[in-house]
């Protein structure tokens, strides 16, 4: 098939033409927002206007890049596309309001041999902002078709693929910018021919002339005798500001061929008001700068008259009636002075303002030094307070506090109508601890569609009912298993949903890069940048967006690490693991600090882990931090509401997959035995004649093996004493007087093994498996096992450490697998995850943290030395080669 | 007057001469229009103090003040 690429700046539109060229037949092949990898998909041509009965072509989307230059994985994957894949044709988006910088790219596409195509997208905007641009003057000038487009108005995209189709039908030799320029030429020239004389006819000649010419390293690899006869022919060139660096010279003559030429090609209209604003730009700068110094001035002409009335006061000449007389005088002075000068600053920064792009009043309210912060903090506040807060705007707790009640509206009209099961349900999807905020509602609404109220569910149990006892496992399987587990997973979908759409709407509106550009400082100790914020903040929602929002990255390593550090931000699930022990750890006391602490310890421990990293391989490269600050605009609805939708189906997907997959694995493994046996829950009719019980299922037999490792932290041997009728009595094993009256030694460990593997699917896995299992295991009531651990609070805290930082749920693991490519770093990053788990949750449990010091110690050491011996010899092979 | 640019104050325009680092980075520069001759206009500091924002060849770059110092400008008073 034919095979179009799509190239061009990030914030050019790229993804927009995309969207819009291949529409729903794009293959959801990555996550969308930032294309890292390349993306596919296909273009229908209509009525046959190619001449060709129902033609259909691939578009692949490429990553945003300013340069071909080898550096970041973006560049890499595009400039190997588009040499070593051959498209047919190479569509160049070009963003018509900021032609400078993004020709620049161009100059380096048209190098190589293959058709290419610009689209100059945004044109629309262009023209609002005063900029007409004669598309055939630049096409003369470029030597390819230019056509004006609009990618979100859907204005000449056939247009568009009808010139590339046409484009495709003819060959096109490469062809280099630097051939004219004078500094320049003779030495491309000189290039090509060597390199056409060694190496005969090579397809993009002048792209690989102008890459040796540069010393590009990954060419030079290939030609090392070509690059050695340039080099000699380099050196006799006279020196100048470049120092013999010919990467700068060839950046500086492509810069140079577009503001030469960019006069004829932008026709401006001067009759334009917004022309006008740019033709004054100088003008203004200056009123900006005269601004400053009529401030600066006044401050110190303030601090002047301040001394000068103190030198009157100290004078000790002067009499009493002269010092009054002379102050009076200066206090005169100094207001006379001040009246102008105000008056003067007024006017000026009347004149400023009215002349500040609209872009630029909104940035410099929301990046200024003293409101920047305080705003940032109030934004992603509120992102968080609509996403997951059951109080909107505090209300409830407001109204309490002002009324004096003892219960906020919420609680109030929620139990009016308690007893009413289903009218509670539907209720709360309005109320909550006061009004719902929007993320709750939807929330509230699927889990009352997919819970125990909803007529599926109620449904399904009732046909359930009807099975004879050999069928009860389908029960068991689909109700238990699938059933509950997918709802889980599909009632946190909106509130994904909602976070989503406002970061959407941050990102769209210009905003994200200004928050990077407030926390890069704070990020730049833990060896990130402040591009590294957002992802981590999504953490605390969920880390599967967190993890895919990582894409924004600059460098392949901070990408990494950050997300290395994403399962340490509490997520939403894990919330349902610390509330289940908060109501029974002190009896029920100090609940919201333990979470507090839970979620403090979990940031600790990030920072903590983020200045480890930094000592290994994965120590974060020092970006440059290099980034667009693109102009603030209104979110449009229109690519919002792309970027959502793809989002949706790329989880639905995943739920459909490997959600699923993993719960029927992990149900067959809890219930059946090494022998195939089936094992029956406890409760149902067949457990009474059973003689498995779920310490007998696969999952149970390993878990107890597994228990051993987890001596360290407690939870893995873990005993109380259970009296006959299943209440419980103490910590440790049972008296022999006490065994005699009937009373059980039960081993808990095995039991929370479970609970830490069943997280693995889902953290809200963890409170529910242990409930699950508790009258099994012989205990009395559902909370058994979870009371018994409250028993010990160190030991609690450490399992609940353990759960906070170990290996996050199916979902997340998988975004992560697919984010870190390569299987190495996915695998230390599990190995990673747990041991820092483990090591902290041993740390906590003192009792056995005497017994394991020694190991831990042995280690850290271990590992250090390892990095240092690694370390070395990689030195050591730099040495050698 | 040469000074780096992170030496620039809030609105002054200048010139680059010079961008002193090597490798990656300087070419990282020059892709984003940062050659010599550019006019550059040192637009804001961040709230904590870094990174810097300016405007060039019609559009506004941040960078880190570590990285401004690479590059030498001309001052044009």
């Amino acid at each position: 098939m034919i095979k179009f690429a799509l190239i061009g700046n990030q914030n050019s539109g790229k993804t927009t033409l995309f969207n819009a060229l291949t529409g729903s037949n794009a293959q959801v092949g990555n996550w969308p927002g930032v294309t890292v990898e390349k993306k596919e998909g296909i273009y229908h041509y209509k009525n046959n206007e190619t001449g060709v009965e129902n033609l259909k072509v691939t578009v692949v989307d490429l990553p945003g890049i300013y340069s071909l230059s080898p550096y970041s994985p973006e560049e890499i994957v595009s400039r190997n596309f588009l040499i070593d894949e051959h498209p047919d044709v190479c569509i160049n988006i070009v963003d018509a309001t900021n032609l400078e910088r993004n020709l620049y790219l161009t100059t380096q596409v048209l190098e190589i041999d293959v058709p290419v195509v610009v689209a100059l997208n945004m044109i629309d905007a262009a023209y609002k902002k005063g900029i007409e641009i004669d598309t055939e003057k630049l096409s003369k000038l470029l030597g390819v078709p230019v056509i004006a487009i609009s990618a979100l108005r859907n204005t000449n995209i056939d247009e568009l693929m009808l010139i590339a189709y046409k484009a495709s039908l003819n060959r096109r030799k490469g062809k280099s910018v630097i051939e004219k320029d004078p500094s320049l030429s003779d030495l491309y020239k000189k290039s090509c021919e060597i390199l056409s004389k060694q190496n005969g006819e090579i397809t993009s000649l002048s792209y690989h002339a102008v890459k040796l010419l540069e010393g590009d390293e990954e060419e030079v690899k290939f030609h090392p005798d070509v690059e050695k006869q340039i080099k000699e022919i380099r050196e006799k060139e006279p020196l100048d500001i470049f120092d013999g660096d010919y990467q700068g010279k060839v950046a500086d003559a492509r810069y140079r061929f577009i503001t030469n030429n960019i006069d004829k090609i932008i026709v401006r209209k001067l009759n334009d008001k917004k022309l006008a604003a740019i033709e004054y730009e100088e003008e203004i700068r200056k009123e900006r700068t005269s601004y400053q110094k009529n401030l600066d001035e006044k401050k110190d002409k303030l601090k002047k008259f301040k001394k000068r009335i103190k030198d009157i006061k100290t004078n000790k000449n002067l009499n009493l009636e002269v010092k009054k007389s002379e102050i009076l005088k200066v206090k005169k002075e100094k207001e006379q002075y001040l009246k102008d000068i105000n008056e003067k600053l007024k006017i000026q920064k009347k004149y400023i303002w009215k002349n500040t792009s609209i872009s630029e009043k909104i940035d410099s309210v929301l990046t200024s030094k003293i409101w920047g912060i305080p705003i940032f903090i109030v934004i992603m506040f509120l992102v968080f307070h609509l996403t997951f807060g059951d109080d909107f705007l505090y209300l409830g707790a407001i109204i309490q506090a002002a009324t004096g009640s003892s219960e906020n509206f919420g609680t109030i009209v929620l139990n009016s109508v308690a007893g009413n099961e289903i009218g509670q349900a539907w209720l709360s999807v309005l109320f909550g601890s006061g009004l719902n905020c929007p993320g709750t509602m939807l929330q509230v609404i699927v889990e009352n569609l997919t819970g125990d109220v909803s007529g599926v569910a109620l449904g399904l149990g009732y046909a359930m009912q009807g099975l004879t006892a050999e069928w009860q496992w389908l029960d068991s399987l689909i109700l238990d298993g699938l059933w509950n587990g997918l709802s889980m997973v599909l009632s946190f979908v909106p509130q994904i949903m909602v976070l989503f759409l406002f970061i959407t709407i941050l990102e769209d509106s210009g905003y994200m890069a200004r928050a990077a550009f407030i926390m890069d400082r704070a990020f730049r100790k833990l060896g990130l940048s402040g591009k590294a914020f957002m992802p981590l903040i999504m953490c605390f929602g969920c880390a599967v967006p967190g993890i895919y929002a990582t894409k924004a990255l600059e460098t392949e390593r901070e990408r990494k690490v950050t997300i290395m550090l994403t399962p340490f931000f509490s997520c939403g699930a894990k919330l349902e693991i610390w509330l289940a022990f908060a109501a029974v750890l002190f009896a029920g006391a100090y609940g919201s600090l333990i979470i507090f602490g839970i979620y403090l310890i979990g940031i600790v421990v990030a920072f903590l882990v983020a200045i480890l990293l930094k000592l290994t391989k994965y120590k974060p490269k020092a970006s440059p931090f290099l980034m667009e600050l693109p102009d603030y605009h209104f979110p449009r609805p229109k690519s919002i509401g792309v970027h959502l939708w793809e989002k949706l189906k790329h989880y639905i997907y995943k739920a459909a997959t490997i959600i699923t997959t993993s719960i029927i694995v992990i149900w067959i493994l809890q219930h059946l035995t090494f022998n195939f046996d089936y094992i029956p829950d406890p409760g149902t009719e067949l457990a009474a004649t059973s003689i498995y019980t779920i310490e007998d299922s696969i999952l149970g037999v390993l878990s107890n093996y597994v228990r051993y490792i987890f001596y360290p932290t407690g939870f893995g041997d873990y005993v109380v004493t259970l009296s006959q009728t299943g209440d419980i009595l103490h910590l440790g094993g049972g008296s022999a007087s006490e065994i005699a009256e009937g009373a059980k030694s039960v081993q808990l460990g095995g039991y929370f093994i479970i609970a830490c593997f069943s997280g693995l699917i889902a953290k809200e896995n963890v409170p529910a498996s242990l409930a699950s299992v508790s009258v099994a295991a012989g205990f009395s009531s559902e909370t058994g096992i979870i009371d018994a651990l409250a028993l010990d609070p160190t030991v609690t805290f450490s399992f609940m450490v353990f759960n906070l930082l170990s290996i996050p749920c199916m979902a997340a693991v998988s975004a992560a697998k697919s984010e870190l490519t390569n299987n190495k770093d996915f695998i230390f990053a599990l190995v990673l995850w747990f041991l820092i788990a483990f090591i902290c949750a041993a740390f906590i449990n003192v009792y056995k943290f005497g017994l394991t010091i020694l190991g831990m110690l042995i280690l850290i050491l271990g590992v250090k030395y390892l990095i240092k011996y690694l370390r070395r010899q990689k030195t050591n092979e730099k040495i050698t080669s | 007057m040469e000074i780096t640019l992170d030496k620039l104050k809030v609105n002054q325009e200048a010139v680059v001469k010079k961008v002193i680092t090597l490798g990656a980075i300087r070419r990282r520069f020059y892709d984003m229009g940062i050659t010599p001759g550019v006019k550059i206009l040192f637009k804001k500091v961040a709230p904590l103090g870094d990174p810097i924002q300016i405007k060039l060849r019609g559009y506004d770059l941040s960078l880190t003040k570590k990285e401004a110092k690479e590059i030498i400008v001309e001052v044009a008073e």
